[in-house]
């Protein structure tokens, strides 16, 4: 999925935080946000799940701008966009198997309950929460939910990953998993966009980063 | 939605509650909690405060009535408070000061948790998901707490007048119902709905309107309660005018 970002400007409470904003990302590449605290980089991320609508410029998907995408090639998109929030996301009142259930009701209403169980199964194997399924999600840990939270986005097999603090909550050893299974993502073709300062992660995945100061400017890594 | 204000976000939603069916996949679940959280959690309260206001009106009204010769005229005055007026007003003002804040309390934390963010990324409407169950839950549990009041004032009612004049049930049921006019069934009913959309509505869009941070929970609870107050008392006068239009009395 090739992602570009077209001439983004926003402001929030009159305080202008983008202005002419340009960037772009590849299938198979990743594209990562820093900046000091407050410049926007959770601002960025808002912008590039789609939850907020900049001011101005439009954020293109395969070339096709997000505003002008139907009902049914919108919601492609978002079955093709993981995107993982850094305070996990996941909704308190159900418990961990609920939430994993909600976007496998929304986009496979007619794959069977136990097949979509079973896919729920495996992953949250994969994350070590398999014995957590039952139970609601506030009893989780942080580093627990965030990982929830990734299982979530990856759940679907998205062909982009977009990642508020990326490991911001989760331990030394899942954070090298994670790493690694983000690698392992890209070079499957999945395109990510992640907003850290982390050196771990700008290191072993950027191919583009965009930092942010008092109005936007980037470099190339 | 939420930022063009109230009315396009009422019309939203009742256009999406109508097309219910469409979403069941991820919203059946939370019509069911729903119903549950209003209808039946809340059937002990309702059941109390609704033998406590029949056993009360017996109680009160009686011996005055019959003191005057007037001892018939206590079916009257139970039809109009337990089924037309007082009741409907009370089970209403119980879901707005229970399940009102209780929504409104729920949607505002979400907000500030991004737990509504994460349902727009996974490409649920928080309003088909949330919202919509929620007024249409709403709907249905007040039309069920509604009959359980009746039930159980007029019941209360019978059980405090034996005390005064032993009456047969089938006597005092029949009695009852020869008083009860139809209006005062379809007027009950509409007053109730029409509570329990406005409630879940207004609700609903305070805790929705919560921006970013939690101190704002209470202050839209504040707002909520008091614009459902405000918008409960429209509804009830206006539809006991109109009954008075239209039966006399």
């Amino acid at each position: 999925m090739n992602i570009e970002f077209k001439g983004i400007t926003h402001a929030v409470k009159n305080r202008e935080v983008f202005c002419d904003l340009n960037a772009q990302v590849s299938s198979g590449q990743c594209l990562v946000i820093s900046g000091r605290s407050g410049c926007g980089k959770t601002l960025f991320f808002s912008i590039a799940s789609d939850i907020i609508r900049p001011d101005k410029g439009q954020m293109l998907i395969d070339s096709v701008a997000v505003n002008d995408m139907n009902a049914q090639k919108y919601s492609e998109f978002r079955r093709n966009l993981g995107v993982v929030f850094q305070l996990s996301g996941l909704i308190s009142n159900l418990t961990l198997e609920e939430n994993l259930m909600l976007p496998l009701n929304r986009h496979y209403k007619d794959v069977s309950k136990p097949e979509k169980q079973e896919r729920i199964r495996s992953i949250a194997r994969e994350f070590a929460l398999e014995h957590y399924l039952a139970q609601r999600t506030e009893q989780l840990s942080s580093g627990q939910a965030s990982l929830a939270g990734l299982a979530r986005a990856l759940l679907l097999k998205p062909k982009a990953v977009v990642w508020d603090a990326p490991m911001a909550e989760i331990d030394e050893q899942w954070s090298q998993y994670v790493l690694d299974l983000l690698l392992c993502l890209k070079q499957q073709g999945t395109t990510l966009i992640l907003c850290s300062n982390r050196k771990e992660v700008i290191e072993k995945l950027a191919d583009t980063q965009l930092e942010l100061n008092s109005k936007v400017c980037f470099s190339e890594h | 939605m939420i930022a063009y204000g109230f009315l396009p976000f009422s019309a939203y939603v009742i256009s999406d509650f109508i097309f219910f069916h469409r979403n069941r996949s991820i919203s059946f679940d939370v019509l069911v909690r729903q119903v549950r959280f209003t209808g039946v959690e809340a059937l002990g309260l309702v059941v109390l405060i609704a033998m406590l206001i029949g056993a009360l009106i017996i109680v009160q009204g009686y011996p005055l009535l019959a003191a005057i010769g007037q001892g018939n005229w206590i079916y009257d005055i139970l039809i109009s408070t337990i089924v037309r007026d007082l009741g409907p007003f009370i089970v209403c003002f119980i879901v707005l000061a229970r399940s009102g804040t209780a929504i409104t309390t729920e949607l505002g934390n979400m907000v500030v948790s991004k737990e509504i963010d994460a349902l727009i990324s996974m490409g649920v409407s928080p309003i088909s998901y949330l919202v919509a169950p929620r007024v249409l839950g709403m709907v249905i549990s007040l039309v069920l707490l509604m009959s359980y009041f009746v039930a159980c004032g007029i019941f209360g009612g019978y059980l405090v007048s034996n005390a005064f004049q032993s009456i047969p049930v089938s006597t005092f049921f029949a009695r009852l119902i020869g008083e009860l006019h139809w209006l005062d069934i379809v007027i009950m009913l509409v007053k109730v709905a029409l509570s329990g959309l406005f409630i879940s509505l207004i609700s609903s869009y305070h805790g929705l309107t919560v921006n970013r941070a939690i101190t704002e929970v209470p202050q839209r609870n504040i707002k909520a309660v008091g614009r459902g107050l405000i918008s409960l008392c429209l509804i009830h006068v206006g539809l006991t005018l109109l009954y008075i239009v239209l039966v006399g009395n």
